[in-house]
């Protein structure tokens, strides 16, 4: 026998309490007389000076305390064990960040969710066990497999779900697999489509629609020049109604924007101003009376640092394709012309291949590959088509419509890795030789429509910003929530020591493996991180919540599917007390009372005579 | 307490029942009720257990084949012992019985030197030697609380009553302990010439009435017990209220003294009038 309701067991220390009144109650008031011999027999006439009576065992005695210990057994809830049952809830959780939408009761689904699974695992009693998995793109085991409520609840109370829109597929596999015999249980903010939930699934929904406001976007860029921040931001109304919002943004202590927004329904401000350099980070705010989720109403900026990349532009003068490569270096921002010994990367002829093979600094050699000899004879010229490695991000986004490629060498005695290419020759290459990217431009500019398509700048820009991506520290500064975080290493730091770089954000901190290049996988978390080496900050960056699909809470819904009885799983068992208990404790203790009662009564009458 | 109204008025009103003898001399001033050893005959009566042997009229012994005693008049002294009980019992309620007491032991005292005698109050409490006052210092009883724990009969079976032989003895206490009236009664009437016993009770003690459930608590003993006051107990009660009070009053009259009970609540001139005057311990001047 185990009690649902333990605390019920207290209404028991009314026994000791009632032992108590009967021991040093004054049933009658004193009286002090001469001659107590008179009154009484002498067997009657107690010792002197005692205080404390032996106990009474009287009928009023027994039955206030039969009652009493009637009422502590029904408070209690006693309850049968059936040993052969095996009760198991595995619950899994929404994580998505609308479970944390208010409601009209300015309460959480995530709090309906925690009281649901509260509510059950009471009923079920101590001996239950319970599972809980979050979903999300990589599902979490919350608690368990198997935990007891003690445990998992303490777990419970922590929990804040901060998911983008996910799939739910992979958390439910978890659950069925974990469940055996156990009742599987999916709490969610809207009830899924009809078929989508396994059938051995009971869900439900505690969602309500509800007006919400968001940031869409924000992206904090800087004027290498003059290093001022300008900050563009989006901000949309998921209502269909009109709405109004003031935006604060603070850094540190300090107001340095506060703008009043006006939105019609369902509609988007966006908006556009410089924030003085220097700041650091900055923190976003939006306060609506019509916002009922906060998570994607707080977004916090980390100012953005100079990612000056050095380029020498090493092609003689006069060169085919010289003008162009200038006009599109000119055109893009955070570029420095250097000379040859501090750039970064350099641009120039077939010579650049035959300088210090050693140099490990970018390089981008533009043909003719030979500029005389039976290769420059042999050149040919191309329309397509035109195959290309798409997992290169240097052809990103490149279209080679309509360009006439010319001067194209035979590249036999060049080992390339083909990244552009029209069959038999590369047109675009990055030689295996070098240890450091070394690519090839095999073209004559002078003789080819390249320089004026498309493709030209983005082949260029794309040379720039993948060159850029590997220059020493973070790529940037501000992240999405599920958005990788990349970093690179410099060389001196990446030999210096074996031991691993510490992430930090708040008081938490993981270890992360040193490397070249760092990848951080999404933290899937709002907040601010802090990448260490020892004692030393390496960087700084913030991840935020951006979610259109989480931030529209007009298709939430309350709502129940019940678990398919036919299906293979057994039900969640609660052994009840059965009927005939109740009536006896009950009968019992009222029995118990009246005679009482009765009895007492009849004392007084008798008193009164 | 000399300048008690009550007191001054009873004593103005009342004098002592005592007999008097016109003889000379301070012995054999007064004449007591009780056999004595003078040479004036008084009476025959029946030989009870007890009676002195020497006393038997053996010549009507011979006549008639009764055992008669021939009493005495016993001259008695003006030496005057009021002995008065100082024990917490008396002291109860709200202080009637204490006073009366008092009062009593008082005018009885003023009454006795009215007459030429000498009295002394003997104070029957836990004091080791007992205290006495003499006339002059009457007037202590109005500070002096009963608070002794020993009853009258541990004082007497202890020996701690110190009696004036050939004297006018005059017990006031309300009785209410343990005890043994004949021993109590001979040893306490021993070598008096006269003796009165004077039992104090409040209403209460004297005539109770159905009250309902009390803890009862004996002023001395500490004993307590509870008890519904009920006709049925209070039956009981003066059922053994009454067999003491004649077992008292079988011992005094043995010795041909006087015993009367008061109840305090009556007031001192009351009880004079009523009680004291009709036993004839005292009548009016």
């Amino acid at each position: 026998m185990y009690f649902a309701n333990p605390w019920g067991l207290l209404a028991l220390a009314a026994v000791p309490f009632i032992v108590f009144i009967h021991l040093f109650q004054r049933r009658f008031p004193p009286l002090e007389v001469a001659g107590l011999f008179l009154w009484l027999n002498d067997e009657r006439v107690k010792t002197s000076g005692q205080r404390i009576d032996r106990l009474p065992v009287t009928w009023t005695l027994l039955l206030e305390l039969l009652a009493a210990t009637m009422l502590g057994l029904l408070l209690s809830q006693p309850r049968w064990i059936d040993s052969h049952l095996v009760q198991h809830v595995v619950v899994v959780l929404d994580n998505s960040a609308s479970m944390l939408a208010r409601d009209g009761e300015h309460l959480t689904s995530c709090d309906r969710a925690v009281a649901e699974v509260d509510r059950r695992m009471r009923a079920a009693g101590r001996n239950a066990r319970v599972t809980l998995i979050a979903t999300g793109r990589r599902p979490a085991m919350l608690a368990g497999p198997a935990a007891t409520w003690e445990d998992a609840a303490t777990i419970l109370a922590d929990w804040s779900p901060q998911d983008t829109r996910h799939d739910f597929d992979s958390a439910w596999d978890m659950a069925q697999q974990l469940a055996d015999s156990g009742q599987l249980l999916f709490i969610t903010d809207a009830l899924p489509e009809g078929g989508t939930v396994p059938k051995t699934f009971e869900v439900m929904a505690f969602g309500a629609p509800a007006a919400n406001l968001a940031f869409e976007t924000a992206r904090w860029s800087l004027d290498p020049k003059s290093l001022q921040g300008n900050l563009y931001l989006r901000i949309k109304n998921y209502s269909s109604r009109a709405a109004s919002a003031t935006m604060i943004g603070r850094s540190v202590d300090r107001e340095v924007v506060r703008r009043s927004l006006e939105f019609g329904p369902g509609a988007t401000v966006p908006m556009s101003f410089d924030v003085p350099g220097g700041i650091q980070q900055l923190v976003l705010e939006l306060e609506s009376p019509m916002d009922a989720l906060p998570t994607d109403s707080r977004i916090t900026l980390i100012e953005p640092q100079s990612r000056t990349l050095r380029i020498s532009n090493e092609l003689p003068d006069p060169f085919p394709g010289r003008p162009a490569i200038d006009r599109v270096l000119q055109s893009l921002d955070g570029i420095e012309v250097a000379a040859s010994d501090a750039a970064h990367l350099r641009i120039g002829t077939r010579a650049l291949a035959a300088a210090n093979p050693e140099d490990d600094r970018w390089r981008l050699t533009i043909g003719p590959i030979e500029l005389d000899g039976p290769q420059q004879a042999a050149a040919v010229q191309t329309a397509g088509p035109f195959l290309m490695d798409r997992r290169n991000e240097l052809v990103e986004g490149v279209s080679m419509e309509g360009v006439i490629w010319a001067g194209v060498q035979p590249t036999e005695s060049i080992p390339l890795n083909p990244l552009v290419s029209a069959t038999p020759y590369v047109l675009v290459g990055q030689s295996m030789e070098s240890p450091t990217p070394h690519f090839f431009l095999n073209v004559d500019l002078s003789k080819s429509n390249l320089v004026e398509s498309p493709a030209w700048p983005i082949l260029i820009n794309n040379m720039v910003e993948s060159c850029r991506d590997s220059l020493p520290g973070l790529r940037q500064w501000n992240y999405r929530v599920d958005e990788l975080i990349t970093f690179q290493l410099s060389a001196e730091r990446l030999g210096a020591s074996a031991t691993p770089l510490l992430l930090k954000s708040g008081g938490r901190e993981r270890k992360i493996a040193r490397a070249g290049t760092i990848e951080i996988p999404p933290l899937l978390q709002s907040g601010v991180f802090e990448l260490r080496d020892g004692e030393q900050s390496l960087g700084t960056f913030a991840t935020n919540f951006f979610d259109a699909a989480e931030s529209d809470l007009s298709q939430l819904a309350k709502g129940v599917i019940p678990r398919d009885a036919s299906q293979g799983l057994s039900g969640f068992a609660v052994s009840e007390s059965p009927q005939w208990l109740w009536l006896i404790l009950i009968g019992l203790a009222l029995s118990a009372l009246f005679a009482d009662w009765a009895i007492l009564r009849r004392d007084v009458r008798r008193e009164a005579l | 307490m000399n300048n008690d109204p009550d007191v001054r008025n009873a004593v103005e009103t009342f004098q002592l029942g005592l007999p008097r003898l016109p003889v000379a001399g301070r012995s054999g001033e007064l004449l007591g009720r009780a056999a004595g050893n003078s040479l004036e005959f008084q009476e025959h009566r029946q030989y009870l257990p007890g009676d002195d042997i020497r006393h038997l009229d053996w010549a009507a012994y011979g006549r008639t084949d009764n055992l008669i005693v021939r009493l005495y008049r016993e001259e008695t002294s003006l030496q005057t012992q009021i002995l008065l009980d100082m024990s917490r019992s008396t002291a109860i309620g709200d202080g009637a019985k204490s006073r009366v007491a008092r009062q009593l032991a008082t005018a009885m005292g003023l009454m006795v030197g009215a007459i030429g005698g000498h009295p002394t109050i003997t104070l029957l409490g836990d004091e080791q030697p007992l205290r006495q006052l003499n006339r002059g210092d009457f007037e202590l009883l109005v500070s002096l609380e009963p608070k002794g724990r020993i009853s009258l009969a541990e004082l007497t079976m202890r020996q701690r009553v110190l009696l004036k032989t050939h004297s006018a003895r005059i017990l006031i206490s309300d009785f209410l302990y343990p005890h043994d009236a004949t021993q109590l009664i001979r040893t306490l009437a021993a070598g008096s010439t006269l003796f009165w016993v004077v039992q104090v009770l409040t209403r209460f003690e004297s005539d109770p009435q159905p009250i309902g459930g009390r803890k009862l608590s004996d002023v001395e003993t500490r004993d307590e017990t509870d008890l519904r006051i009920n006709q049925i107990s209070i039956a009981r009660y003066r059922s053994r209220l009454h067999r003491l009070q004649e077992q008292l009053r079988a011992e005094v009259v043995r010795i041909h003294g006087c015993f009367v009970t008061v109840v305090a609540e009556s007031g001192l001139m009351e009880i004079c009038q009523r009680d004291l005057c009709k036993a004839g311990i005292l009548r009016p001047r």
